[in-house]
């Protein structure tokens, strides 16, 4: 059964009233057109109505024996009172159809009673046949107002109720940032709100809805091929199994859909049920939208991040490979073509260049891929324990040629220093550090690798006594194609930094520059320890 | 030693890059060795079972087959040295060579001097081993006498417990060559221990301290950081 948008209707608040009462009247057809539960709720409807009349006789009785004890000392005019004050009692506590039994058997009791002849309907004085209908009249129009405050009261007490449950989830759902959060939220609001099992469809990549999402509810017998009508359709539908599905959408297109099974149908059939729950509906698809443009904002943000980065990886790349291959390209082709008019020493000189640019070339190139390899999301750490002065002890081996004209003092602390990590790449932080050192200190420039413990981790220093860090690059060293002197003639690529930084961090630890209070700069990282290292059998000595 | 003193050194390259094959074999010839060259890993296996070579320089990246499977070919025929050279820097690649029986590894690109110095040592290895039992070694001021199990520094002995020992002899015996965490587990500890690389870190720290003078910047017992250890060239 699909349902039609409902049409625009005059006040949704007396249509809930009136429909109310009309489900009472036709409580046995509802039962055939719900097809479902009802049983117990009619009974209690048609207990309520019945207190109602029972009450309105029993109104009229006491009336009737309050009239009796005041009919000795007053008028027949005060008696009528009496009556119209049970009306009004019964009109407010039971509405409309008791009121009017009231009135009508007020009249009857009245006449009965105090109008001769008594104990008898009929009436000697034609005069008490006006009285009669002044007071049906004033009893029945009492009756009306009295019923239509009690229906304003329910309307009014409805309708708080309603922005109560809209507000609390308007609230709820401003705070939160992630679309997962948002939609557990909706979904327990709606859930509650309408006593129904609730779930929230977004549509995958391929324009499919369903529940994937964590915490879009779930939905016993969601029938996505219905919900997937509605995604494409962008109108609600209601299923015979008792679901509704309304489309989340917005000014533009549909964001997805909201499922409601409610335990009883009416809950979202009755016209009133329905505008709420399309508000409902309107409220998370504007929250959905609100998340939806952030997350697309801050893709944008990203998209203009990777763009100048690629930019830089360009430009530099395009610089630092170049210039040495044209040292390269330049002194190779002087040696094949020149070689007759070469004196010894001029071809050991163009020798060396390749050789030099060469190497420029292989560093740059190692840098590059060892960045990409950090940075594709796949390194994986081979976490191991390592003294701290064995990998001191390799990259002292492996920059043997490179620190010759650099004295280097080591300051380890006597009891050794054990860590779990990667030792390759922690020693290819150290590499870098002690390299960057060599790079922009004077020949000769001494400097120091020292660490300490620091609480449950290691803090680990290269320090030279250099010219220092220009002030105010502190952390911008560590940024990718950062080159502290631009153009300068130390090579590199400005990613050796930036390595260190992403190969401690994988680490869990911190990298930091300062400059030192004697002069030169002091590049510090702190790792954790990584636990204690596992005790071995120590063999006897 | 000089290779021109007995029969020349015979070497066999498997690289299907004609200018690293060139430049390689050029380098050699200039030392006086004899070159062959093979383009693939079949013509490489063929040639090596026809050849004989004293020494074998492989490519890992060949067009036909993986290079670790011909390292692993050519062991279960013959223990000829083998130079492994490969575009590959990661840890893993170098071990998997290594456990599989490579005696050296270089990784691309690398300097003339670099090879020759590589191919030296391990030609002087094979030799080493084909002269019998070493009975004695020494490099610098270390001296170990593998007969009677005594080690000297600077003529002063040195004690070391029976691991300590174990180890050093393990790497004397190799000298040169890069040992993997593996291959000195199962020489010092047996092939239960084979994958817990702790130990040896433990007792490579103590042997340094016993050994070098400054044990964080070796002399003798050199760290392959990721792979394994070491000991310092003689030459």
């Amino acid at each position: 059964m699909h349902i039609a948008p409902d049409s625009p209707r005059p006040d949704p608040d007396n249509l809930l009233a009136k429909i109310e009462r009309q489900a009472r009247k036709t409580e046995s057809g509802r039962r055939n057109w719900l097809g479902m539960g009802g049983e117990e709720t009619e009974f209690s409807n048609r207990k309520r109505r019945h207190y109602g009349y029972l009450m309105s006789l029993f109104t009229v009785f006491a009336c009737t024996l309050l009239a009796w004890g005041m009919s000795r000392y007053f008028e027949l005019a005060n008696i009528v009172m009496v009556y119209l004050l049970g009306v009004v009692l019964v009109a407010v506590r039971y509405g409309s159809g008791p009121s009017v039994l009231a009135a009508v058997l007020g009249v009857a009791a009245f006449d009965f009673f105090f109008v001769p002849p008594y104990f008898n309907f009929a009436v000697s004085d034609t005069q008490y046949v006006v009285t009669f209908g002044v007071m049906l009249v004033v009893g029945l129009v009492i009756s009306k107002l009295a019923a239509g405050m009690r229906l304003q009261a329910r309307v009014a007490s409805h309708r708080e109720r309603r922005t109560a449950a809209l507000y609390a989830m308007s609230r709820e759902l401003t705070a939160i940032g992630g679309q997962d959060n948002l939609i557990a939220i909706a979904v327990r609001h709606v859930a509650e709100v309408f006593e129904a099992q609730a779930a929230v469809l977004l549509p995958d990549a391929g324009g499919k809805v369903n529940t994937q999402q964590d915490g879009a509810g779930a939905l016993p017998n969601a029938d996505l091929g219905a919900a997937q009508w509605v995604y494409d359709h962008g109108q609600a539908a209601g299923r015979d199994a008792g679901a509704l599905y309304l489309p989340l959408r917005t000014s533009t297109e549909v964001l997805g859909v909201l499922a409601v099974t409610p335990r009883e149908l009416r809950q979202v059939m009755l016209p009133e049920q329905r505008r709420l729950l399309e508000t409902f509906a309107s409220q998370i698809s504007m929250a959905l939208e609100r998340v939806r443009l952030g997350r697309m904002a801050r893709e944008a943000q990203v998209r203009v991040e990777t763009e100048r980065l690629r930019n830089s990886l360009l430009s530099a790349i395009s610089h630092d490979l170049r210039t040495p291959l044209a040292a390269i390209v330049g002194a190779s082709s002087s040696l094949l073509e020149e070689d007759a008019k070469l004196t010894p020493e001029a071809r050991h000189n163009l020798s060396r260049d390749i050789l030099e640019a060469s190497q420029r070339m292989s560093e740059l190139v190692n840098n590059v891929l060892e960045m990409a390899r950090l940075q594709s999301g796949t390194i994986q750490l081979k976490l191991e324990w390592y003294p701290l002065e064995e990998v001191v002890g390799s990259v002292l081996t492996r920059l043997k040629e490179r620190i010759k004209e650099h004295p280097v003092s080591v300051e380890l602390p006597a009891e050794a220093l054990w860590l779990s990590m990667d030792g390759s790449l922690v020693e290819q932080v150290l590499v870098n550090l002690v390299e960057n050192a060599v790079k922009y200190t004077p020949s000769g420039t001494p400097m120091t690798i020292g660490a300490e413990p620091d609480g449950d981790g290691v803090i680990v220093e290269v320090a030279d006594q250099g010219p220092g860090l220009p002030s105010g690059s502190e952390q911008r060293v560590f940024e990718k194609f950062y080159r502290a002197r631009e153009e300068g003639s130390q090579g590199g690529v400005g990613l050796g930094l930036a390595i260190c930084q992403a190969i401690v961090e994988a680490h869990g630890g911190r990298i930091w520059a300062e400059n030192r209070a004697g002069g030169g700069a002091s590049f510090k990282f702190r790792l954790p320890s990584g636990g204690t290292p596992p005790e071995i059998a120590r063999e006897r000595p | 030693m000089n290779a021109r003193e007995d029969a020349r050194v015979k070497v066999l390259i498997v690289e299907d890059d004609t200018q690293i094959r060139r430049f390689v074999s050029t380098a050699l010839e200039s030392e006086g060795m004899e070159v062959h060259e093979a383009s693939t890993g079949s013509q490489g296996l063929t040639d090596a079972g026809r050849l004989k070579p004293d020494l074998l320089i492989l490519d890992l990246g060949l067009p036909d087959m993986d290079g670790v499977d011909v390292v692993k070919r050519l062991r279960e025929k013959s223990p000829v040295p083998i130079i492994v050279l490969s575009a590959r820097s990661l840890e893993t690649a170098k071990i998997a060579t290594l456990d599989a029986g490579a005696d050296d590894y270089l990784t691309k690109p690398f300097s003339v001097g670099e090879l020759l110095a590589r191919v030296r040592a391990a030609v002087r290895r094979a030799h080493g081993l084909s002269g019998g039992e070493r009975r004695e070694f020494s490099l610098g001021e270390l001296k170990v006498d593998l007969v009677k199990r005594r080690v000297t520094n600077a003529d002063k002995e040195v004690h070391l417990t029976p691991i300590e020992y174990r180890l050093l002899e393990a790497l004397v015996r190799n000298a040169g060559k890069v040992m993997t965490h593996q291959q000195l587990l199962r020489e010092v500890w047996g092939p239960e221990h084979a994958e817990d690389n702790h130990y040896i870190r433990i007792y490579m720290a103590q042997l340094r301290h016993k050994l070098e003078e400054d044990p964080a910047r070796p002399r003798f017992l050199l760290t392959e950081t990721g792979v394994g250890y070491r000991l310092a060239d003689p030459d």
